[in-house]
């Protein structure tokens, strides 16, 4: 199999890759702020009640909400990968983020063998997916998380700094990755990424012979494999409702108001050219959600709002260069990005544009007809003592 | 008989004698041939029976009159995923025909069987035989474009399903219990559904057709054509049968069809006619899946016709058969002029 160079511009740099780059019309993509998960599972629920209620699916969430950092739907999914990965290195450089990655993806830290590197989940790493619900971890704010490395500024974001004892909930769906390491893994090409229009990643149901090859080098672990049909299936990004102009299922039931998804420009340029749409504003123009694990090199497409809370160095390495910039961005609002953040929730409908004007913020879709318009603020009614009849 | 006149006569029919030690010796030369291949013998003899043929059967006494070859496999090394070290070495391969149809036998050792694929981490054991559509040969790494493959794979797991029943989730995790599937035919008290009692609309794979999907298996060997990697697909006519049975660490298994389908994309065999064979082994519990599996090269296979002579003759044998005229002749020209 060549190798091609393709561009990853949350790495600002070019990779390795199988294919040649094929970056879709328009990308299916989300911002998750996780400064506001409850964790409540509806997200979760939703899915499982939707796609993965049947017979052999008994272990599949293709949504879950973990509790980080000890929990992991597989477990440790991510402690596996970073382990085989190394430290996640970053040099100063022009990219998006200001940073250029100096590491390895998992496509360049491959064995001669494979396209990338992986391990393959045993069964029983996905029979408990909240293990560790809500188990925080100590770490003394002065130092990093493993208590012996001082940070350069102590906390992290948040007004007050980092928690001394602290966990947050990290809410994860595939990534409709734009180098998907899925699709790059099946041996009989029956993954495949649509191009024309929305950029979902789908397994072809009537090629796909269970080599579980995608579950093994996928590094967010979402391709999982079916016992009772005995070959492999993954989030399907709920393209039947996207392609009605509808967000995903747990996208529109989320309790928290904590997610938007949408369609939105592959590259950072040309998102800039439509600031209007609130995918492109929110990731590309105000960079105020940051990928996941960008180091692993798929360039993933759900964005995450960092949890002020926490202490830079572990989100840094999670989230990677751009949880600085994130951060303060999310700690100094302005109204019109108060108005963005204020439409997530208000309508199922894909939002393609906004306009904030008047304390207002409106959402349109895809033939420019306003679906949304809500109060940025609203106004505060104080209720008098003599209403206080249930005090 | 004196020495003397032996050596008289030996003189005088050099090659009636030699012919004699040709009979002689000439079935050691070839399965000496078997072992040491030479550049124009043939890998596999497809020898003729008059009976029917043991399509079911890896254990018919009817093997007996088969010509087994030892061929060894090594590592698929061209595309990824390769796995370097494949645990399986040897295939023993051995095949008859009937004039209207063909069998083929591949044995081989594995200390355990692997017949689940009911969980993330189970494998299966398989085997496939692998022939040309068209008369050339094409790329061994499963054809390639306008030249497609054959490809006849057996499975132990879509096996274990016909010899009891599919295997199912309670099959992996006896303990296990839901209190209710969507679109399951059921009434109380509640069993766990069968998969096939389940509306097929909730089961992706058995509702786009994927036959690894199907709870209903018919033969444990699939039908399928490649025209090169990532590109095997079912044929839509399935027209492979036979039987794998695992004893004491050894697989055998019986592949059998027509010989002739009448189907352009199939492969044909003709009695007197060579055909090409490669042979790939995968072993379950070593993750052998895909391209990591024990391949051979291509081979030569030959379906044998009916002959009158205690042996056959073809164009290979012919040549063997010179070689040790000659050899003989010359051997036994030798001492005679020592004597002179
Ligand atoms: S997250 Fe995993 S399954 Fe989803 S597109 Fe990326 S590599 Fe594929
Ligand atoms: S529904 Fe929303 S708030 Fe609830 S767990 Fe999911 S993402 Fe978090």
């Amino acid at each position: 199999m060549a190798i091609e160079k393709v561009r990853n511009w949350q790495l600002g740099r070019d990779m390795d890759y199988p294919y040649e780059e094929a970056r879709p019309k328009k990308q299916y993509a989300a911002v998750f702020n996780i400064n506001k998960c409850i964790a409540c599972q509806t997200c979760t629920m939703a899915c499982k009640s939707t796609w993965t209620y049947s017979k052999g699916q008994e272990h599949m969430w293709w949504n879950n909400v973990e509790t980080k950092p000890y929990g992991g739907y597989p477990q440790f999914w991510d402690h596996k990968l970073l382990e085989k990965l190394g430290p996640n290195k970053w040099s100063s450089g022009t990219g998006h983020y200001g940073s250029v990655y100096s590491g390895k993806t998992i496509f360049e830290a491959a064995p001669l063998t494979e396209v990338g590197t992986g391990y393959l989940p045993e069964d029983k790493e996905w029979q408990s997916p909240n293990i560790f619900e809500d188990t925080p971890t100590s770490t003394n704010p002065e130092k990093g998380p493993d208590n012996s490395v001082d940070l350069e500024t102590t906390g992290g974001g948040g007004r007050g700094g980092a928690h001394t004892t602290w966990f947050f909930y990290l809410q994860r769906i595939c990534n409709h990755c734009t180098h998907p390491a899925c699709l790059a893994a099946c041996p009989r090409k029956a993954i495949y990424k649509r191009q024309d229009s929305d950029g979902i990643v789908l397994i072809d149901q009537k090629r796909c012979r269970g080599y579980r090859k995608c579950v093994e080098l996928c590094p967010y672990k979402k391709p999982m494999y079916n016992l009772a049909t005995r070959i492999s299936e993954k989030c399907i990004g709920c393209y039947p409702r996207v392609e009605q102009g509808i967000e995903a299922r747990c996208m529109s039931a989320c309790v928290g108001k904590i997610r938007l998804q949408g369609l939105k420009e592959s590259l950072p340029e040309d998102a800039e050219q439509n600031p209007e749409n609130p995918l492109n504003y929110l990731i590309h123009v105000r960079k105020i959600a940051v990928p996941l694990y960008p180091q692993y090199g798929t360039e993933p497409n759900v964005y995450y709002i960092p949890p002020r809370w926490i202490h830079k160095k572990f989100l840094y390495q999670m989230f990677g260069p751009g949880i600085d910039e994130a951060l303060k961005v999310y700690e100094n609002m302005d109204e019109e990005l108060l108005g963005v953040l204020s439409l997530f929730r208000t309508t199922r409908k894909i939002i393609e544009r906004f306009s904030i004007n008047n304390n207002m913020a409106v959402g349109y879709d895809a033939k420019d007809h306003e679906i949304i318009r809500t109060p940025i603020d609203e106004p505060v009614i104080v209720r008098p003592p003599k209403y206080h009849n249930t005090s | 008989m004196p020495i003397g006149k032996l050596k008289e006569l030996v003189k005088k029919q050099k090659l009636v004698i030699a012919f004699i030690i040709f009979i002689i010796f000439w079935p050691v030369v070839f399965i000496g041939s078997a072992v040491f291949p030479f550049p124009l013998q043939t890998d596999i003899v497809s020898k003729q029976v008059d009976q029917s043929l043991p399509i079911m059967d890896p254990d018919s006494s009817l093997w007996a009159q088969a010509l087994p070859n030892e061929i060894p496999l090594g590592a698929q090394t061209v595309t990824k995923p390769i796995l370097a070290t494949p645990s399986i070495h040897t295939v023993t391969v051995s095949s008859l025909h009937n004039d209207s149809w063909i069998v083929f036998r591949l044995e081989w050792e594995d200390s355990i069987k692997d017949v689940s694929t009911v969980g993330t981490e189970f494998y299966q054991d398989a085997a496939a035989l692998q022939f040309p559509v068209l008369d050339e040969t094409p790329f061994l790494g499963m054809g390639e474009e306008e030249q497609p493959v054959n490809i006849w794979q057996w499975r132990s797991d879509w096996q274990e399903d016909i010899n009891e029943a599919y295997k199912e989730v309670e099959d992996t995790y006896p303990n296990m219990w839901v209190d209710f599937y969507p679109f399951s035919i059921s009434e109380p008290p509640y069993i766990i559904p069968l998969l096939e009692t389940i509306d097929n609309v909730a089961v992706p794979g058995w509702a786009a057709e994927n036959p690894l999907s199907q709870p209903i298996k018919v033969t444990p060997i699939s039908d399928l054509i490649a025209e090169g990697f990532g590109t095997l697909t079912f044929k839509p006519d399935q027209k492979v049968i036979g039987r794998g049975v695992w004893e004491n660490g050894v697989w055998k298994v019986v592949y059998a069809r027509p010989l002739d389908t009448g189907d352009p994309s199939d492969t044909q065999f003709t009695v007197g006619e060579e055909n090409s064979i490669a042979i790939a082994v995968w072993d379950g519990d070593n993750r052998e899946v895909d391209g990591r599996k024990g391949v051979s090269a291509w081979l030569t296979m030959k379906v044998e016709g009916s002959s009158f002579l205690p042996f056959s003759i073809n164009i290979d044998d012919a040549f063997s058969s010179l070689a040790l005229v000659g050899t003989a002749a010359v051997l036994l020209s030798k001492p005679t002029r020592y004597i002179r």
